[in-house]
């Protein structure tokens, strides 16, 4: 008896031995990374709806946060396993890693029609391409607007904004009014939230074809970044500062904080993206506040009703193994059902949004896109689009006109000698 | 008895001894040497995005016209400056302190300033980061209690007093690993020579200047170097506290090199510093084993 007890445990070893490899090698490996923490549970649910649908295909799932992320990848990417899928925004990045040659050219997948092509505006496709190929899908939009706090704006009759000039005078109301009250909420620890700031006031300042070229460096290297306008885009932002329009210490809170602040009801507003209504709600705050346009700027020679939109997506490395794999994962996380579980489990704005149920957008998510509609023109935000070691000074210069280290005559020196160093050959 | 006869030769022979360092000499080549040769040539070549040509020393020459380098080194010197005085300066006191001073509780006084050093970088650099956050932090409510006003940009946000608050922070996550190894050492020094000097009727001080601090020289030698090799290379403390911000204000080298090569995406550059932090931390180390070296013929 126990000799025969042996024998059957000496099978199942070694049949689990020999056996277990040779399962696991008959399923294909690839590996997903992407942001979070807030994608986590829909990407779990995703991840698992895929491999239930395609069971030779296990994916590995790898996150990290917003700012973490940017390194990341980079680095995941300079290793000897890079992810085979990963997330990144349209823009300047893409073509960083199309210039490394890091990153596979998807215009095949477009050709063929693929699940994810079905009416995806071609301008959001476009923010991928260049004339060389087409080096990711995308599969969210971003935007971002002033967010209030409708209570307190009620109880005060207070009105959203039209002009700048109204913005100013509504930060100086608010602290009248209430003076624990911060008009608006405003972490920067991370620079980029200047950026986005900059992003709407260069818009309104300075003609788009103007701040495209400058962007792409294009024509003479000394006539970048030179038009007057962005002088005048940095000076209402310092007006902003020094109208006390912002809480305490704006270098050394998160976004997180910041956000966190509004919906505690610390701030009567906050310059926040599409990102933030679930945020936002899960402190309790749903229903409590509404959108509205950044103000036009009387007088400014730029575009008065234009938007930032940016899109993002994800890309296939050159070094994936299973590139058709991977290409199958990608087409089905834009699928109509996925698309319409990241709207209901993530509150963010679909890439195609009219494959989504408006029912599913929410109040928040529907205004957005109603204002996405109405602006004349849509900007993604500058950190997305400079050229890299330019963005990096927008980046760095962003805190220094908020210490007053600098000047805006300062910020736009650097910015115009980076822009230089950039052209060069 | 002659089988062990000859292992006795062979473990007396030139060729076990190269076996012995053979694994180790292998890791240090792979590890170390075959990195820093790659890192070497990486920088002598122009970045993937502009060609990456071969430049020479370009890579270099625009280090030198670099604005932000010249503020990461600067920031690395006082930051070496200060964690000596600090580190290495308030670990030898405390360490007196605790081997003469304090009869009671010295034990736990060792463990509460011991402490920091266990917690990890990362997580010492996010539990500041709440302390010191400028609307609602610790420090930030003390100071209301006590009526005292708070910087408007807050502390990590201020370009003058960020940098201060991180040595702050690193002295106390530090002194307690100095104050250890100064304390061993003390420890070390005869009880009598202590007597001798009390009965000739030397003070509290005297005794520290003329019997501890000649009776350290080797540890005090030692935690110099370890701090100043440390303070060179340091990375992740000011990557957690501020990456480098307000602006440049806090950049360090090491912070400088990643944020080069992972989000600027100038990877050759990045490699040019590393290799002048390499040479630097080489004649560091290269002065600590002159220090024992000194220390073994003494």
């Amino acid at each position: 008896m126990k000799t025969g007890i042996c024998r059957i445990s000496a099978a199942a070893i070694l049949g689990t031995a020999l056996l277990g490899p040779a399962v696991a090698q008959a399923q294909t490996q690839i590996t997903y990374m992407d942001l979070g923490p807030e994608r986590i549970a829909f990407n779990e649910e995703i991840v698992r709806q895929f491999e239930a649908a395609n069971p030779d295909i296990k994916v590995n799932y790898i996150w990290q946060a917003n700012e973490p992320y940017k390194t990341g990848i980079k680095v995941m990417l300079d290793s000897n396993s890079p992810p085979d899928v990963f997330f990144n925004w349209a823009g300047t990045t893409v073509f960083d890693f199309v210039d490394a040659g890091v990153v596979r050219d998807l215009s095949e997948s477009e050709t063929r029609g693929d699940g994810w092509t079905r009416d995806m505006p071609m301008s959001i496709t476009d923010q991928f391409r260049n004339p060389e190929g087409l080096w990711g899908i995308p599969t969210r939009i971003y935007t971002k607007a002033f967010w209030k706090n409708d209570s307190f704006f009620a109880d005060n009759g207070l009105e959203a904004p039209e002009t700048f000039d109204e913005l100013l005078g509504l930060c100086s109301k608010v602290r009248e009014i209430d003076p624990q009250m911060t008009p608006i909420a405003f972490g920067a620890s991370e620079s980029w939230t200047i950026n986005h700031y900059l992003t709407v006031l260069f818009q309104r300042h300075v003609d788009p074809a103007r701040i495209a070229a400058d962007h792409r460096l294009q024509g003479d290297a000394e006539a970048l970044y030179t038009d007057p306008g962005y002088l005048e885009a940095l000076k209402d932002f310092q007006e902003m500062v020094d109208a006390d329009c912002f809480n305490a210490g704006i270098n050394s809170v998160t976004p997180e904080v910041s956000r966190a602040m509004f919906a505690s009801d610390l701030a009567a507003m906050t310059f926040c993206g599409s990102w933030c209504p679930p945020q936002f709600d899960e402190q309790g705050f749903e229903g409590r506040y509404s959108p509205f346009h950044f103000p036009a700027i009387e007088g400014a020679g730029g575009v008065q009703d234009g938007i930032l939109v940016g899109a993002s997506g994800y890309q296939i490395s050159a070094a994936s193994k299973y590139p058709e794999e991977s290409m199958r994962f990608l087409s089905f996380m834009n699928e109509p059902e996925q698309q319409a579980l990241m709207v209901e489990m993530v509150g963010q704005l679909p890439a195609n949004g009219s494959m989504v149920p408006e029912d599913l957008l929410g109040a928040a998510n529907t205004r957005l896109l109603q204002m996405i509609a109405e602006s004349s023109v849509s900007s993604p935000p500058l950190n997305t689009v400079m050229e890299t070691t330019v963005s990096d000074v927008t980046l760095k210069s962003g805190q220094d006109l908020v210490n007053g280290t600098i000047t805006p005559e300062d910020f736009m020196q650097r910015v115009r000698d980076a822009a230089v160093k950039a052209a060069r050959p | 008895m002659a089988s062990t006869r000859t292992i006795n030769r062979a473990l007396r022979g030139p060729i076990f001894d190269y076996i012995m360092i053979g694994p180790a000499v292998v890791l240090f080549s792979v590890f170390i040497v075959w990195p820093a040769i790659q890192t070497l040539y990486t920088s002598l070549f122009a970045e993937p995005t502009k060609g990456g040509a071969f430049i020479g020393l370009g890579n270099y020459r625009e280090m030198m016209g670099d604005p932000v380098f010249w503020i990461a080194l600067r920031n690395n010197l006082i930051f070496i400056l200060a964690n000596l005085v600090l580190q290495v300066g308030l670990g030898t006191v405390l360490a007196a302190i605790l081997d003469r001073g304090i009869r009671r509780g010295s034990t736990l006084m060792r463990t509460i300033i011991f402490a920091p050093l266990v917690i990890a970088p990362v997580a010492i650099g996010v539990m500041w980061k709440m302390i010191l956050e400028p609307n609602f932090g610790l420090l930030r409510q003390l100071a209301d209690g006590i009526g005292l006003p708070f910087p408007t940009q807050g502390i990590l946000g201020d370009p003058y007093l960020a940098f201060p608050a991180i040595i702050g922070v690193g002295v106390w996550n530090y002194v307690g690993f100095m104050m250890t190894i100064m304390l061993a050492a003390m420890q070390g020094i005869s009880k009598d020579v202590y007597e001798a000097a009390r009965i000739d009727g030397a003070s509290a001080v005297q005794t520290f200047i003329s019997i501890t601090l000649p009776g350290v020289r080797y540890a005090l030698v030692l935690c110099g170097l370890i701090v100043i090799v440390g303070s060179f290379k340091t990375f992740e403390l000011v990557y957690v506290l501020t990456a480098g911000g307000p602006g440049n204000a806090t950049q360090v080298l090491g912070t400088y090199i990643v944020e080069s090569a992972f989000l600027v995406f100038q990877p050759n550059y990045a490699a040019g510093m590393s290799v002048i932090v390499l040479l630097v931390a080489i004649l560091f180390g290269s002065l600590q084993v002159y220090n024992r070296e000194s220390k073994v013929k003494t």
